[in-house]
């Protein structure tokens, strides 16, 4: 597969100035498109095929899959700053992105994900450029019963995100899934739950939910703490703290960690970057000493998610490039432009098109490299922004929200949801009850369900498959690992403190 | 300010007067009923772009995606029939007829305008299957269950081989999946046996190797293209069964009969310009005759609908 | 107190959901679950967790009560920037109907910003005009996120603009 001198030809196409300015255009064009909520880098994908259709397939297919590798940067800004997160996959970043943002932080907290993203991207097209045939292959065997344990997997994540108060952690966890079950049924395609509302048929959107549950509760939160002392002017600070190389040396084997299980969960069809981020951020939670850090700030929490996101990002382009199979929504917007070139998909396009995979990497390469560098800069401006009174600030994330929402399917109807999960997330957070459970729910309760009632369709009822497939085995001993490792640790830790004190007697 | 306000209102009558002048004055818009990056919503924006050139306004496609195609089909409804809101229709509309799942219906509450795109499926089965034929897995099919992959119960996959299970005697179990692309991770992952695809989708698999085609779902063979020649069709094996899915464009009831005329005019100016026919050829969707106009537009829903209506009241979606 | 009504408005959804449930049309037999399994079951789950959760708030209360005599009930929520907030965005979902997204969004931010203390006319103004040609011009030209226009001339002028 690794052929050295096509390698070459591709770094010389690249390296034109043509070409170069469609990959630095793209990636900024997508960081934008990021960044703004309920725009999503698919749609910003399909906004550009009409300037593709003119261009040959290398300069067309370089600026897309750097516009796409832009849009996964961009959605961590608008979700560390104002809490709205633009993407389900953003919905991670947020849990300790925020907080460190309002502590004055969020110059630190934009620095750490973008370094965290942009070496995670770099892993994962390296793992793209060498590893693609074996790696697509290993995807076609992850099968339902797999995809229902994964799913798990990321459920079992509530116990690390929500360890304030777990009864109520669960309880919005199931909200969540429940309120992802709503629409029709994905085996037999009745409705359910819907009310007779035919705007629900399609299911909740996960878009304005989030945005609702996390930036417009923030807001009414903000209103309710700040009413007392009436201070919506110019309080907020914003110290200028970056982001060294050495600092982020410390966390290297949470990059690495959250980079490999990204790439991972990426190249699997049908799975994204939101689980990815979510089970790399449980992974980190679980690995730390002190877990109380976490939700309050920590930077690996910050950290995690990031990197895992964009690993994914890279990591889906593996079975795309490779089978013609796209591993996530965005990749299958990026196949449909192929196609618009007279490409067709498959497991031949690499044959057909052998410089195109060698394109194709050094343009998230080059992407990835440029952000590592001139978002540490840039942040800096970013973060600015954060130093406006919050009179001005708060019609500002409300004008995002309402028109995030509304985007997701241009449909007044999505405001009325935002603005119902606005009220709902407000209590929530008002009575210990935990958001970021109920988004977990939300992105992983129609997945699980789906999967688990697939299995059971193909075997018949018989619930043995779900523990004699090995894939499915090992993923759910990682599971019981998460759940159950914080419980011994503690356990553990009790015995030594009564050995300790029994000797002293 | 008091000088000011005649102007401005002087400017406002001269635009509401402009709106009245011949069609079209503003952008239309072109309601497409699924997501963004879809196959159709792709075909829709080549062809709005194509169309605002003939047309000389702005063509705006926009997404109104979820229940199917339902919400689309309903947000057009609710619009004015002045011909400047135009819907996108696929056969899951004329399914969604058939179900009642909707206060709209399509075809009682639009006009066709013209169909653009037709497209055949293809039943397709991995490399290392035991089925060789499609007689084969007839027979096989008589006995035992057959697993079979798709998108969207209750929609056009699941019809269509409800359909022609219906015609051969087979058994078969569908299984759903969220989309096409997991269908192919299934089908090439050996989860299932079974799968219809599309000719765009499914031709570099089948050249690999890795999907053998059993069946087109048509009265006659794709000869244009080498891998097809040698696959039967259904109706060639004696099975009436050519089911297939097809993109068109319809307005809202009631639209001014003038209006109409001009957007069908420059419609099939467009399926027939040199642009749509690349366009055509990219995505192999002129493989089969696409342009049909209102009349034979209306008798295919028609068709399809009779088709349908047993099919969904067997399988239990419809009572 | 506001816990114990809030978790009681959970279990009064949970029933209400539970209810459709059980409307759910079970007549294509797919896989053993079936089409209403997996939500009934979510349902009572969550059902009973919250029921135990609000046992312990209750308890809470209970042993807590004695503190609160003599307070007055006060619910902090009945303010005016937070019923303002609420209401300026419920306000936009109608009234964008009729006059069209960028005027609203104009009457929004200025309302917004009122509401939470500026008073500098001048601040206010530029503020929410300049917000609301960004948004626009972004969203509407850029995006061809299909804005609402409003009805009648001011249809026609937002064609103008996006």
């Amino acid at each position: 597969m690794f052929d050295f001198s096509l390698m070459l030809e591709a770094l010389y196409v690249i390296f034109t100035p043509t070409n170069l300015s469609f990959v630095i255009g793209g990636m900024m064009i997508g960081v934008l498109f990021g960044s703004l909520p309920g725009i999503s880098a698919s749609m910003g994908i399909v906004l550009m095929l009409p300037f593709t259709y003119y261009m040959g397939i290398i300069p067309s297919c370089i600026l897309l899959v750097a516009l796409y590798v832009g849009a996964s940067y961009g959605g961590s800004i608008t979700a560390i700053m104002f809490n709205t997160p633009g993407t389900p996959e953003a919905c991670a970043r947020t849990f300790d992105g925020y907080p460190m943002a309002q502590q004055g932080k969020a110059g630190r907290a934009l620095g750490l994900a973008m370094s965290g993203s942009a070496i995670g991207s770099i892993f994962s097209v390296f793992a793209m450029l060498f590893l693609a045939p074996f790696l697509s292959q290993v995807a076609l065997k992850i099968q339902s019963a797999e995809y229902f344990a994964l799913t798990i997997l990321g459920i079992a994540c509530i116990a690390s995100v929500g360890s304030k108060n777990l009864i109520k952690a669960v309880i919005t966890g199931l909200i969540g899934i429940m309120i992802a079950l709503i629409g029709m049924d994905p085996m037999t395609g009745v409705t359910r739950m819907t009310f007779g509302s035919l705007s629900l048929l399609g299911g909740v959107e996960f878009i304005p939910v989030m945005i609702g549950a996390f930036a417009m509760a923030e807001i009414l939160k903000q209103i309710i703490d700040r009413h007392e002392t009436k201070s919506f002017d110019g309080d907020t600070q914003v110290k200028m703290e970056t982001l060294t190389l050495k600092e982020l040396f410390i966390y290297k084997v949470t990059i690495i960690k959250s980079a490999i299980i990204g790439t991972l969960i990426g190249i699997l069809p049908g799975t994204g970057g939101s689980i990815a981020a979510i089970v790399s951020y449980g992974e980190a939670v679980r690995s730390a000493k002190d877990k109380a850090r976490f939700g309050k700030g920590a930077e690996e929490g910050v950290l995690a998610p990031e990197t895992a996101n964009n690993a994914a990002a890279g990591g889906a382009m593996v079975p795309t490039l490779v089978l013609g199979i796209p591993g996530s929504p965005t990749t299958a917007i990026i196949l449909a432009a192929f196609v618009l070139q007279g490409l067709q998909p498959g497991p031949q396009l690499m044959k057909e098109q052998p410089l195109l995979l060698y394109a194709i990497f050094f343009s998230m390469l080059l992407a990835s490299i440029v952000v590592f560098f001139v978002a540490r800069v840039a942040v800096k401006g970013f973060a600015q922004v954060l130093k406006l009174p919050y009179s001005v600030l708060a019609p500002v994330i409300v004008m995002f929200s309402i028109i995030g929402a509304f985007a997701v399917s241009n449909d007044m109807g999505e405001v009325w949801m935002m603005l119902g999960f606005g009220l709902f997330g407000y209590f929530m957070k008002k009575y210990d009850f935990s958001p970021a459970t109920l988004i977990l729910g939300l992105v992983l309760g129609r997945m699980m369900e789906e999967n688990f009632r697939r299995q059971l369709l193909l075997s018949e009822g018989d619930y043995s498959e779900f523990f004699t497939r090995p894939l499915t085995l090992l993923i759910f001993g990682f599971t019981a690992l998460v759940i159950f490792s914080p419980m011994v640790a503690t356990y553990m830790k009790k015995r030594k403190l009564k050995k300790t004190i029994t000797i002293e007697e | 300010m008091k000088k000011l306000l005649p102007i401005l209102a002087l400017a406002v009558m001269g635009l509401v007067s402009q709106a009245t002048a011949a069609y079209p004055e503003r952008p239309i818009e072109v309601v497409v009923p699924f997501g963004e990056g879809s196959a159709s919503d792709i075909f829709a924006r080549k062809f709005s772009e194509l169309l605002s050139l003939k047309l000389g306004k702005p063509v705006q496609p926009i997404n109104k995606k979820g229940g199917g195609g339902l919400i689309g089909m309903v947000y057009a409804a609710q619009q004015k029939n002045n011909g400047y809101t135009l819907l996108e229709i696929t056969p899951s509309h004329v399914i969604a007829d058939v179900l009642g799942t909707a206060p709209v219906k399509l075809m009682r509450d639009f006009e066709p305008l013209c169909r653009i795109q037709s497209d055949m499926y293809i039943l397709g089965v991995q490399k290392n299957s035991k089925f060789k034929t499609f007689q084969e897995m007839v027979e096989y099919g008589r006995e035992h269950e057959i697993t079979f992959a798709g998108v969207s119960p209750g929609g056009l996959d699941d019809m269509t081989l409800a359909a022609l299970a219906d015609a051969t005697n087979m058994k078969i179990k569908f299984v759903p999946y969220k989309s096409g692309s997991e269908v192919k991770a299934a089908v090439l992952g050996g989860e299932v046996d079974i799968y219809l695809d599309k000719v765009i989708s499914a031709i570099n698999y089948i050249k690999d190797g890795s999907v053998r085609p059993m069946i087109v779902l048509d009265d006659q063979r794709i000869m244009s293209l080498d891998v097809f020649k040698d696959v039967p069709t259904t109706v060639e094996l004696g099975y009436n069964v050519t089911i297939g899915s097809w993109r068109g464009f319809v307005v809202k009831k009631g639209t001014p009969k003038e209006i109409k005329d001009i957007l069908i005019a420059k419609m099939k100016e467009v399926a027939e310009s040199p642009e749509y026919k690349v366009f055509a050829e990219q995505t192999l969707a002129n493989l089969s005759p696409g342009y049909l106009d209102a009349d034979g537009f209306a008798k295919q829903w028609a068709k399809e609908y009779a088709i349908f209506d047993p099919i969904a009241r067997k399988i239990g979606l419809k009572k | 107190m506001g816990e114990i009504v809030f978790h009681i408005a959970i279990l009064a959804a949970l029933g209400f959901f539970y209810n459709d449930t059980l409307s759910i049309d079970t007549t294509r037999i797919t896989d053993v679950v079936g089409a209403a399994g997996f939500p009934k079951a979510i349902i009572v789950l969550t059902f009973v967790l919250t029921a135990i959760s609000l046992y312990f708030v209750f308890r809470k209360y209970i042993e807590e009560s004695h503190k609160n005599i003599g307070k007055k009930l006060v619910i902090e929520e009945l303010n005016v920037q937070f019923l303002g907030l609420i209401g300026s965005v419920v306000a936009f979902i109608f009234v964008s109907e009729w006059l069209g997204y960028f005027p609203t969004s104009i009457l929004l931010v200025f309302f917004i910003m009122f509401l939470l203390g500026q008073r500098k006319i001048s601040k206010i103004f530029i503020t929410s005009i300049v917000t609301s040609v960004v948004f626009t011009l972004i969203f509407g030209k850029l995006l061809h996120v299909p804005l609402p226009r409003g009805i009648g001339f001011i249809q026609e002028l937002s064609f103008l603009l996006y």
